[in-house]
């Protein structure tokens, strides 16, 4: 009876030494040590952040910015059927890969209850708190001034300036100057 | 303790020496390597850092744009009191996200580009330096032109000619001819292609940038040289002693001492220059931007 | 207590310190063996590929703007990449990816662009310009497994309309 529990003792000691020697051996590489979910997280915060910066370049993102809750239905996260240059950017580069994200205008407001829009991915529906804490996020900025005019339609026509057009998502921050306000884009994808 | 129970002591010895047989396996390898487990989390606060100042100065390029407008002299403080806003904003909107703290300030020592202009009506003559009085150079070597305004408000005289002389990189010329033969006419010659002409009476306000003319509330639209012309441009006046009138010229370029005395030249910011200072957690830096003025 | 080791008290002690290794050892091994024996030709080619597609992006694009690569322009990424014989030896080379060493030899690179529809469709397969030209550099990796990959949202510049809204520039390197 002794020994056999000096054998089990004595081969779970050498399974644990053995275990340990091949776990260090395999941990040192010279490669950055991400695990596979590291990796596809870096993946998808380099892809959504040259998403940002390329609609930015463009003008699509200053364009859905100033389109959005303005009269038009196309810019609401919905995936199908929308031909706004940013909603099929986010079409083709994330619904398309079966990747899923939320979007978050975050804007100043002297009300403190309501700085913060988000639109949500057509797959998750209107659970904006249903996304895993390691997702990836990408920020922009977007600049709005006085006598810059509201987009429309498929947010490529222009409308009346926005200190001057009815029922747009974010107030006059500084009324006595020309800037209108300044919006926080926030990409978060998974 | 059971330490007299062999059993139990080649286990915990067996675990002893699994650890102490894994961290040396670990130190000797970053001994032997530099590359630490650390380094992708510095790279990613690079690129970061490199897109929050992309969209920054981009923002700053629409606010140079929209401050613009008509009135020169007022440019460098509608812009400053611009820059404050859009800090003051930013700084609160990025706060929550745990975003950058931003300061952005005018430099006007650093920015580029000079004018040139005649306020009140008189010849067109070299304002100052040496050389002929009446055939000069505005500039040479012009890369960015902002305002370009002339009126003439008379050519005394019969069968006199003002001209207004660009010449392209490649050596082409675009000539403006002013006469006043009765009415006055503004006649454009762009290198290639037909001539054309406002006439009117009155004063003439041209607009050498945008290409319109209005003599006396009769408009007309002409080819501006900078369709028609590469960069860098020479700018001249020929038989500037012929006409009377006012002009304003700023650019970047090269204002020659054969042309103006110091204090004839003043700075204008044709591309301003920025004062960014930005502050995060993990860095804190400035940089003086020229600001590329487009309309975002 | 007397030094006969067989009492309850004695052999309760010895087995809970058995049991509680027995536990930890496989609790500890379960989740990382699964990551050791991963393959590490991808975890390792990854920062290869990153370095290879920000070398292309930034050295590509059009001064002044992000992510608008110079396709068919003089310098461009066409003519560039069309002229590199040996593999794409040209391009690893500025990009610093000749790490050969005793044990491991250079990484092989393969660059293809991918356009808007074929991204609507979900598939990679490289787009093909107007004149016919099929956008892919490099050796095929037709057949491969273990191949790690980089994609970049990029746009090309002269590409009538293939690059609308976006297109994807992947780096694939095994």
């Amino acid at each position: 009876m002794r020994g056999q529990a000096y054998t089990l003792e004595g081969v779970l000691a050498a399974i644990v030494v053995v275990t340990a020697t091949v776990y260090g051996l395999s941990a040192v590489d010279t490669g950055p040590f991400q695990t596979g979910t590291q990796q596809r997280i870096a993946a998808l915060e380099t892809r959504a952040s040259d998403t940002l910066s390329l609609a930015a370049e463009t003008g699509a993102l200053h364009n859905a910015t100033a389109c959005y809750s303005v009269g038009t239905p196309t810019l609401n996260g919905n995936q199908t059927g929308s031909s706004t240059e940013f909603e099929m950017m986010l079409n083709r580069t994330f619904d398309r890969q079966g990747n899923q994200y939320n979007l978050y205008l975050s804007y100043w407001n002297s009300d403190s209850s309501a700085r913060q829009t988000a639109l949500v991915s057509q797959e998750t529906g209107e659970n904006v708190a249903d996304r895993p804490a390691d997702a990836a996020v990408a920020t922009e900025t977007v600049t709005l001034t006085d006598d810059m005019p509201a987009r429309i339609g498929d947010c490529s026509g222009t409308g009346p300036p926005l200190s001057a057009v009815d029922g747009y998502f974010a107030p006059d921050a500084e009324p006595d100057s020309v800037v209108y306000n300044v919006v926080e884009v926030r990409l978060v994808v998974w | 303790m059971v330490a007299s129970e062999r059993g139990q002591l080649l286990l915990i010895g067996g675990i002893a020496v699994a650890i102490v047989v894994f961290s040396t396996i670990l130190f000797a390898h970053s001994l032997a390597v530099t590359d630490g487990i650390t380094t992708t989390g510095s790279a990613d606060t690079i690129e970061r850092s490199a897109d929050r100042e992309a969209s920054v100065e981009r923002d700053l390029g629409v606010l140079a744009a929209r401050t613009r407008g008509d009135d020169l002299d007022g440019f460098e403080e509608r812009y400053e009191n611009a820059l404050r806003n859009y800090t003051r904003t930013h700084n609160r909107v990025v706060a929550s996200s745990g975003g950058t703290y931003l300061n952005a300030t005018l430099n006007e020592s650093a920015s580029l580009g000079t004018e040139v202009n005649q306020t009140t009506a008189s010849r067109f003559n070299r304002p100052g330096g040496t050389g002929s009085n009446v055939h000069w150079d505005i500039a040479r070597s012009v890369d960015r032109v902002v305002v370009f305004n002339l009126t003439v408000t008379r050519i005394p005289g019969v069968g006199r000619e003002f001209i207004v002389k660009v010449e392209g990189d490649s050596g082409d010329t675009w000539k403006m001819v002013v006469t006043e033969p009765g009415n006055k006419e503004v006649a454009v010659t762009p290198p290639s292609g037909p001539t054309t002409t406002c006439s009117g009476s009155g004063d003439a306000d041209v607009d050498l940038l945008a290409g319109t003319c209005d003599i006396g509330g009769t408009p007309g639209t002409f080819p501006s040289f900078t369709e028609t012309l590469d960069a860098p441009y020479t700018v001249r006046i020929e038989k500037g002693n012929r006409a009377r009138g006012t002009y304003r010229f700023a650019a970047i370029g090269n204002f020659p001492g054969t042309s103006y005395d110091s204090g004839d030249t003043a700075p204008y910011p044709v591309v301003p220059a920025v004062d960014t200072t930005y502050d995060t957690p993990s860095a804190s830096y400035n940089r003086t931007v020229r600001v590329g003025v487009d309309d975002g | 207590m007397d030094s006969k080791a067989q009492t309850p008290q004695d052999f309760a002690v010895g087995v809970s310190v058995l049991l509680v290794t027995v536990i930890g050892v496989l609790a500890f091994v379960q989740g990382s063996a699964v990551g050791v024996y991963e393959s590490p030709d991808v975890q390792r080619n990854q920062p290869i590929a990153d370095r290879a597609g920000t070398y292309l992006v930034e050295n590509y694009s059009v001064a002044g703007t992000r992510n608008h690569v110079r396709y068919n322009t003089s310098g461009g990424i066409n003519a560039s990449l069309n002229a590199d014989t040996d593999d794409l030896r040209d391009l690893k080379e500025k990009a610093g990816l000749i790490v050969a060493t005793e044990r491991r030899v250079n990484p092989r690179v393969n660059v293809t662009v991918v356009n808007a529809s074929t991204l609507e469709a979900g598939a990679r397969t490289p787009a093909v310009d107007d004149h016919g030209e099929r956008l892919a550099w490099g050796p095929s990796t037709d057949g491969r497994t273990n191949v790690a990959s980089t994609s970049r949202v990029v746009k090309l510049t002269n590409a009538t309309g293939q690059c609308d809204p976006v297109c994807w520039l992947v780096v694939r390197v095994w």
